[in-house]
C-alpha cells in the first residue's frame, strides 16, 4: 500500500474534478474495517458524510480540510465513540463530548474515519499511527507524543513527526497521564501537511487554561544566517554507527544553503531519565487516583466493602508497568520523600529549561538523531534518551526523515525554542526539499 | 525505599501485587530512587513564559450531564450508586 497525496493535492483533485470525496474516502473504509488497533466510525455515517461533504465541495466551499481522512489516537475524545486509552480501566466508556482537537477538525470538515488504538494510557511508541499513514488510510494522525513516542515512532518508519510546544494545542479532551509531559501532535508524511494540519488544531481554546496561539508568521527566513548547533557530548551517545555517520552527513549537507553549523555543549543527557521518570511518574499517579470503578470503565466489585471494590477495579483494571508507575509517583509524592525526589526533580527540570535557553541564546536550532539506534526487527521498544528534553522543557521538535529511499535510512530531529513552530517548519521544508523526500 | 514504605504506598493507591510483582516493583523502585540520589541539586527557577489563559467565572447549562450519568456502572436515576461506607 501507498501513502496518500499531499493534502493540498487532494483538495485541488476534489475541486478539478479529478475525484471524488467519496472516491477517496469508500475505499479507505474497505481497507479499515477489521483491521488489527483501528477503531472505524460508522460505515453508513462515514459514507454520508463524504456524500454531504462533496456537494459542499461542488457549492464552492473553498476549506482545505474538506473530505481529507484523518485518524485521532484512542485517548483523544470523539462524542459518543469508545475511548479506552489502552487501558483495560477505561472499558466501555463513551466520551460524552468532543476534544477540543476533534471539534476543530469536524469545523474545517475533515472527515474522522476512527481512532488507533495506543499503548496503556498513551505510555508507548505510536506505531499504529505510522502504519495508518504508511498504508494510505488517513492524510495524518494525531497522536500524543510523550517523551517523544510519536517521533520516535515517525523516524523508524520514514514520516515526519512533529511535537508542538507545550499549549500550542489544547489538552481538553485528551484522556490525561503525564499531563505536563504529553502533547498531542501530528504524523504525516510531509512537513507541508504537518503545517496544514497545525494550523487547524492549535490555538487558544477556553477549556484549557494552558493553551496559546503559535507563531504563524509569514516572515521569511533567511537560512544563511541560521545557526545550528550539534550537541557534542549526545553524539557520543548514539549506539549505531550508521546513525553517527548519517546525522553528521545530514548536518553537513545543510551548508550549501549556507546555515552555520556549531558545536555546543549542552545539558548532561544523564540528567533527562530520572527527572522525567520521578515527574511523569508523579503525575500519573495523581491522574490514576480517578479510576475507581464506580463512575466509568472497569467495574470488578467482589462483594467486598467499598474499598475492596476500588482494589479489585484498580488491580484488574491496571497493567502491572501502569501500577508501577503510581506505585513510584506515590511514593515520590509522600511527605516525607517529597524533597528528596519531587522537588528535587521539578528543581532539575528548571535547571534544563534554564540551560537549553542558554543554548537558544547561541544557535537558532539544535540538531540531533531522533533515536540513538536502528530499530531491531519486531521490537517495539526504544530509547527517548533524545527526545524527552523537548517533553520536559516543552519547546517543539519534529523528526524528518533523511535518505528515505535508503536501506537505513534515519530520522532527524530539530528542536527550537518555546513558540518557534514557524522557524522549525520553513526549516523542515526546506531540509525536505535539500533530502528530496 | 524501605519494604513496609512500600506497603504504605500500597495502601494509598489502593493497589495490591502479589509477592513476586511487589519484589520486581520494589527492585525498580530502588534503581530509580538510586539514579535520582546521584543527580545533583538545583535551585527552582521560574523557566516557564507562559501564564495561565483566565476566563470569566460565567455559570452555564452543561449540556453532556447525561452522557457521563451514562457511563456510571451503578446508579438510581440520576446518583451514581455507591456502597455504605458509615
Amino acid at each position: 500500500m501507498t501513502s496518500l497525496a499531499k493534502i493540498r493535492d487532494i483538495a485541488c483533485d476534489f475541486r478539478s474534478g479529478k475525484s471524488t470525496v467519496q472516491d477517496l474516502i469508500k475505499p479507505l473504509i474497505g481497507k479499515s474495517d477489521g483491521r488489527l488497533n483501528f477503531d472505524l466510525m460508522d460505515k453508513n455515517t462515514l459514507l454520508k458524510e463524504a456524500q454531504e461533504t462533496q456537494e459542499k465541495i461542488l457549492l464552492g466551499d473553498e476549506r482545505l480540510f474538506l473530505g481529507i481522512p484523518s485518524v485521532v489516537s484512542d485517548n483523544i475524545m470523539i462524542n459518543g465513540f469508545k475511548t479506552e486509552a489502552g487501558s483495560k480501566i477505561l472499558d466501555g466508556y463513551r466520551s460524552p463530548y468532543d476534544a477540543t482537537i476533534v471539534k476543530k477538525l469536524k469545523k474545517e470538515g475533515t472527515i474522522v474515519l476512527g481512532k488507533t488504538k495506543v499503548d496503556e494510557f498513551g505510555i508507548g511508541l505510536s506505531f499504529d499511527s505510522a502504519k495508518i499513514i504508511l498504508d494510505g488510510l488517513a492524510s495524518f494522525v494525531i497522536d500524543l507524543d510523550s517523551a517523544g513516542s510519536l517521533r520516535r515512532a515517525a523516524s523508524y518508519h520514514n514520516l515526519v513527526g512533529f511535537k508542538p510546544s507545550r499549549g500550542s494545542v489544547s489538552r481538553y479532551g485528551v484522556v490525561s497521564a503525564d499531563s505536563s509531559f504529553s502533547q498531542a501532535g501530528i504524523i504525516a508524511g510531509n512537513v507541508e501537511d504537518v503545517e496544514d494540519v497545525l494550523k487547524v488544531i492549535s490555538g487558544k481554546d477556553g477549556n484549557d487554561l494552558k493553551s496559546e496561539d503559535p507563531n504563524f508568521s509569514k516572515e521569511e527566513i533567511d537560512f544563511s544566517k541560521i545557526k545550528i548547533g550539534l550537541p557534542r557530548s549526545w553524539f557520543d551517545r548514539i549506539e549505531d554507527k550508521i546513525i553517527q555517520i548519517k546525522t553528521k552527513e545530514a548536518a553537513e549537507s545543510l551548508s550549501v544553503l549556507g546555515i552555520k553549523i556549531e558545536e555546543i555543549s549542552f545539558v548532561e543527557i544523564d540528567h533527562l531519565m530520572p527527572t522525567y521518570y520521578v515527574l511523569s511518574s508523579s503525575e500519573i499517579s495523581s491522574n490514576m487516583g480517578r479510576y475507581d470503578g464506580l463512575r466509568y470503565g472497569l467495574s470488578s466489585a467482589k462483594g467486598g466493602d467499598l474499598t475492596d471494590d476500588y482494589v479489585s477495579s484498580r488491580g484488574e483494571g491496571f497493567s502491572l508497568d501502569l501500577k508501577e508507575r503510581i506505585i513510584f509517583g506515590a511514593y515520590a509524592l509522600l511527605a516525607g520523600n517529597k524533597d528528596n525526589y519531587y522537588q528535587k526533580a521539578v528543581a532539575m527540570r528548571s535547571f534544563i529549561a534554564g540551560e537549553l535557553d542558554k543554548s537558544f541564546n547561541k544557535v537558532d536550532l539544535i540538531l540531533t538523531p531522533t533515536t540513538p539506534n536502528l530499530l531491531p526487527e519486531g521490537d517495539q521498544s526504544s530509547s527517548s534518551i533524545f527526545n524527552v528534553i523537548a517533553n520536559l522543557s516543552g519547546i517543539p521538535s519534529i523528526s524528518i526523515p533523511y535518505k528515505k529511499e535508503d536501506e537505513n535510512s534515519i530520522g532527524i530531529q530539530i528542536m527550537a525554542p518555546c513558540s518557534k513552530e514557524n522557524l522549525m517548519i520553513k526549516f523542515g521544508k526546506k531540509m525536505q526539499e535539500l533530502w528530496k523526500i | 525505599m524501605r519494604k513496609d514504605e512500600l506497603q504504605e504506598v500500597l495502601k494509598l493507591v489502593r493497589i495490591k501485587l502479589t509477592q513476586e510483582e511487589e519484589e520486581l516493583i520494589y527492585e525498580r523502585v530502588l534503581k530509580i530512587t538510586k539514579d535520582m540520589d546521584d543527580l545533583p541539586n538545583h535551585e527552582l527557577v521560574d523557566f516557564s513564559d507562559r501564564s495561565n489563559l483566565f476566563r470569566d467565572d460565567v455559570p452555564v447549562d452543561y449540556k453532556n450531564r447525561d452522557k457521563i450519568i451514562a457511563n456510571f456502572k451503578k446508579k438510581e436515576g440520576n446518583y451514581l450508586k455507591v456502597k455504605q461506607i458509615l
